[in-house]
């Protein structure tokens, strides 16, 4: 006979193991799989922020990948906690941690537009140390872990769901009643349930590097995150340079490796890097699409990134393990919690605003797809004395770019305009 | 040929999750690919899907397992019993 346990959670990364965590802290049988060996060993790109500040999704708002207040946190230092006050919970957390007070967006000359100015919007926290305490809480609780060990499918049954899983002895069966996908971006279990079906692919894979280094000199304290737009380089992606949470390793990231070295070696931006050394490489590359409109499928409940366009970050995913698992229980216990959750995950991430990709592709028609260095500098240069993304300041001067930069402006609207046809359910 | 992982690789994983074989599993110090299992992705898709996939192009021909493409599809149908190719 399978064992049966009330909650199979696929994918150990920090939606996995809190939605581990809180279940097992509520009583619940709860089995985690991580594919990894090592769950706690993070070799994939992340930024590894957090963010504290609600962040508006409008036009005007200063960040154009936005999130609402539900997954907003707060750091209180004295006891070492993260809260999230929406939702209503509180994590420990012991490991490095810095603010974050200037965000930055350069031109290829060095013009700096400010997105925010000595003006505390998040911190950078270490995720090694994060799922570390996370993956003890759930251990702690009485969860079983099984590393090594991959989700291949779901398949739901009358009163509960069945898990195909694959480790070192091979595959089996198991059964809960019910499980968590929190598989990340190209999940398996989402695949097995049709669930990609009505979604629709955004462009080839997005692939990303990043590089830690030491050594690097630049004039930026550590409590800046600078993206940097050069379309000489890379046409569909700036490069985002920040420090880690030890205060002094820089975190380079963007497309492939060829992009971060002709970085490193620009004749404007060469010199921080003279005596730089790589520390640590990280990738990752997955195939985007839109987000799914509803992340429950009968008795299989997504969570994180799995269910995301590109990402939900770390809060994210933290926050809807939590808001999962205690929809989870209503449903168990008899009433009714899927419907609330639906409608929390709809709200939650900016992502399923119908201003987002719009707002997006209009993002990279400027500063990638169309936009040439010297067009970069020139907006840039407008710009340098205010707050706010290029692309709102833009959308808010397009009179002014047509009257200076005809050319360019029209350059930008043919772009939109393809991009539309390309994709047309986005915009 | 089978596909093979070089150093380059950096664990990323991505390519695991790609492989329509199941052969990319995670190894020491690099993921690594079965040459039993792997086809080229032949008998699936047009071109190999981790070496489409890997950030680093870790993914690369393995010249110690030179296979024709007439190996690579028995090889598919030997791993797929009863099933029919997508792509021949």
């Amino acid at each position: 006979m399978a064992k049966k346990y009330d909650l199979i959670v696929v994918g150990g990364g920090p939606g996995g193991l809190m939605a581990a965590k809180t279940a097992a802290e509520d009583g619940l049988k709860v089995l985690l799989i991580e594919r990894k060996r090592n769950i706690t060993e993070i070799n994939r790109v992340c930024s590894q922020v957090f963010y504290i500040r609600k962040l508006s999704p409008s036009k005007a708002g200063l960040h154009g990948d936005g999130y609402i207040e539900s997954v907003s946190v707060e750091v209180a230092f004295e006891t070492s906690r993260f809260h999230f006050p929406v939702p209503g919970f509180s994590l420990d957390y012991h490991g490095p941690l810095t603010p974050y007070l200037n965000w930055i967006q350069m031109s290829p000359s060095g013009h700096r537009v400010y997105i925010r100015k000595n003006n505390l919007y998040g911190f950078q926290l270490s995720k090694e140390a994060f799922v570390t305490e996370l993956l003890a809480s759930a251990q702690k609780a009485g969860a079983e872990v099984w590393p090594e060990t991959i989700g291949m499918g779901a398949e739901n049954t009358p009163d509960g769901v069945k898990v195909l899983v694959r480790g070192k002895q091979g595959e089996q069966t198991l059964e809960a009643r019910v499980a968590i996908a929190a598989d990340g971006v190209s999940s398996k279990i989402v695949d097995s349930l049709g669930l990609n079906k009505k979604r629709q692919v955004l462009g080839p894979p997005m692939t990303l590097v990043s590089y830690e280094l030491e050594g690097v000199e630049t004039d930026f304290p550590p409590d800046t995150w600078v993206d940097t737009c050069i379309p000489s380089i890379n046409r569909f992606m700036v490069i985002f340079m920040a420090w880690l949470a030890d205060g002094k390793t820089t975190h380079l990231v963007s497309g492939k490796e060829e992009v971060l070295h002709k970085f490193m070696e620009h004749p404007n931006f060469a010199r921080w890097f003279r005596h730089a050394q790589v520390v640590k490489k990280m990738g990752h590359s997955a195939t985007t699409r839109t987000p799914i409109k509803e992340p429950v499928e009968g008795n299989v409940v997504v969570v994180g990134d799995a269910a995301a366009s590109v990402e939900t970050w770390i809060q994210g995913a933290v926050a809807m393990a939590y808001m999962a698992v205690k929809a989870i229980e209503k449903e168990l216990s008899g009433q009714r919690g899927y419907p609330e959750y639906i409608d929390w995950w709809q709200k939650a991430f900016y992502m399923h605003d119908p201003d987002y990709f719009p707002m997006i592709f209009r993002f990279f028609a400027l500063a990638n797809a169309w936009a040439d260095d010297e067009e970069v500098d020139y907006i840039y240069s407008l710009f340098q004395d205010k707050e706010g993304w290029p692309i709102t300041l833009i959308n808010e001067n397009l009179e002014l770019i047509k009257e200076r930069r005809p050319e360019f402006y029209e350059r930008l609207q043919k772009g939109y305009e393809e991009a539309k046809k390309m994709f047309p359910e986005c915009l | 040929m089978a596909y093979k992982i070089t150093d380059e690789c950096v664990k990323c994983g991505s390519c695991e999750l790609e492989c329509p074989n199941q052969a990319i599993s995670e190894g020491d110090a690099t993921y690594v690919i079965d040459p039993d299992k792997c086809t080229q992705c032949v008998g699936y898709f047009e071109s190999p899907k981790c070496a489409e996939i890997c950030p680093v192009d870790a993914c690369v021909p393995d010249p110690d397992h030179e296979e024709s493409r007439e190996q690579l599809l028995e090889k598919w149908l030997r791993l797929h019993p009863g099933e029919t190719t997508t792509v021949t």
